[in-house]
């Protein structure tokens, strides 16, 4: 993955708008609610923390998170604050995961995703007392893997696009030779 | 592992990272505070979420149209296997209805058996039809019923409907009944319309018998009953036996062949009674 990281090169803003609107409408999409779904929308902001810092603006991870407050019903800023934090922390973790292989970097989202999980909580909790069932820790292990996912996905995508493609390189040999 | 290759910038970036997430935090918690106690945000979720339907309904339409076609089928499917179920049930329904019919039958039999049981005032045993035996000369059935009870050789055999035959032969267990049909049978009868005594033998191999010895001047018809006469001291009088289904008038001298049949048929009772000889 990290021989990826090299080759790729910045995505553009048009890219980056695409996989947040993507994550979005992914969160949007009517799941059942008996399925352990992801926040795809945490996910690619986190991903996006990670992998291009300070591309995204805080109070826009902010304002989307508005937005699934709205969507959930749920407090107003409770999401926002959630996905505001795991943008900053996931830019905090981009020198440290470098050096980590994939089920490190892993281990190293789960318990970022854990920690926003325990945030919801406490913010729930603070707020009306109620307490959630076991499902949050599935939830943390399905954000992830959704991460692994989307990880191995994006820089798949953002690598081929940063490939010369072989035409071209087959050409070159030849006129060189 | 960063994507973004652009040189850091030296100078100033704007507000830092960390009081960008101190300011989001202040905000979230602040929104949340007026979320929860004040009425303020709730024009703002309104407002942000009429932008947000249109989006969610769209994103809910494939699955409502999935639903919507999947209904179909799961209902048309679950019709057929209803009308499947429904059909299994009818089938077994009628088994049953069929067992209750039987079950009806032989309630109505023992009903006449106890009757009759009351009406006899002579020992009796209650019996079960076992088996029919398979001779085409002889009208016999198997009882399960024998010595054990009391049962012996020429002990009358009746149902509710009137009488069967006679205990032919006595085994420990089961006894051998011939029936009115019999050949080897023979019955004291009475025909209670015409007032005439005669005697019922049976034919063999057929559900008929014959009445010998009829009066000559009996002016008899089809279709008259014959009771028992009671004369041998076996039968009990008054019970019925059969009726007569024709009538060979004799030439000058003979009697006239009178045939008739059973009043009982075996393949009707499943429980039969017999009346222990006294001796």
């Amino acid at each position: 993955m990290t021989s990826r990281t090299i080759i790729a090169r910045a995505p553009s803003r048009q890219f980056m708008a695409l996989t947040i609107g993507a994550g979005l409408l992914l969160n949007l999409l009517p799941w059942s609610p008996e399925w352990y779904v992801p926040d795809f929308l945490a996910v690619i902001l986190v991903f996006w923390g990670i992998h291009a810092p300070g591309r995204i603006g805080l109070f826009a991870a902010w304002a989307l998170g508005l937005l699934m407050d709205i969507h959930q019903g749920s407090a107003l800023g409770q999401q926002a604050l959630i996905y505001a934090s795991l943008l900053y922390f996931g830019s905090a973790l981009q020198r440290r995961l470098s050096g980590f292989s994939v089920p490190g970097q892993a281990a190293h989202l789960a318990a970022l995703f854990a920690l926003a999980a325990l945030m919801t909580v406490l913010l729930r909790w603070s707020s009306d007392g109620s307490l959630p069932d076991a499902s949050i820790v599935i939830l943390v292990g399905a954000n992830t893997l959704c991460w692994m996912a989307t990880t191995n996905l994006l820089l798949g995508l953002l690598s081929r696009r940063a490939r010369p493609s072989r035409a071209r390189v087959g050409s070159r040999a030849r006129t060189s030779a | 592992m960063a994507l973004s290759q652009s040189p850091p910038p030296f100078f100033y970036q704007g507000v830092s990272g960390r009081t960008r997430l101190f300011i989001a935090v202040l905000c979230s918690v602040g929104l949340m505070q007026i979320d929860r106690h004040l009425e303020l945000t709730s024009p703002l979720r309104q407002g942000l979420s009429v932008l947000l339907h249109p989006i969610v309904e769209l994103l809910q339409l494939p699955r409502d149209m999935t639903h919507v076609v999947l209904s179909a089928v799961r209902s048309a499917h679950e019709m057929q296997r209803e009308i499947d179920d429904l059909k299994q049930k009818q089938v077994a329904d009628a088994a049953r209805l069929v067992g209750l019919a039987r079950l009806e039958a032989e309630n109505a039999s023992l009903r006449g058996l106890l009757e009759l049981r009351a009406r006899i005032n002579k020992p009796t045993v209650v019996a079960e039809f076992q088996a029919a035996q398979r001779d085409p000369f002889a009208n016999r059935i198997i009882i399960n019923q024998g010595t054990d009870r009391g049962l012996t050789v020429g002990d009358p055999v009746l149902s509710s409907d009137g009488v069967i035959g006679q205990v032919s032969r006595a085994y420990p267990l089961t006894s051998e009944v011939r029936l009115v049909s019999d050949e080897q049978l023979i019955v004291p009868v009475f025909l209670p319309r015409v007032g005439v005594r005669a005697i019922a033998q049976g034919l063999g191999g057929q559900d008929t018998f014959e009445l010998q010895y009829v009066n000559l001047a009996a002016d008899i018809h089809v279709g008259d009953k014959i009771i028992t006469s009671g004369l041998d001291g076996r039968y009990p009088p008054g019970l019925p036996v059969g009726e007569v289904i024709s009538i060979i008038p004799g030439r000058e001298g003979q009697f006239p062949r009178v045939l008739a049949k059973p009043a009982v048929s075996i393949a009707d009772h499943q429980q039969l009674l017999v009346i222990r000889h006294q001796p």
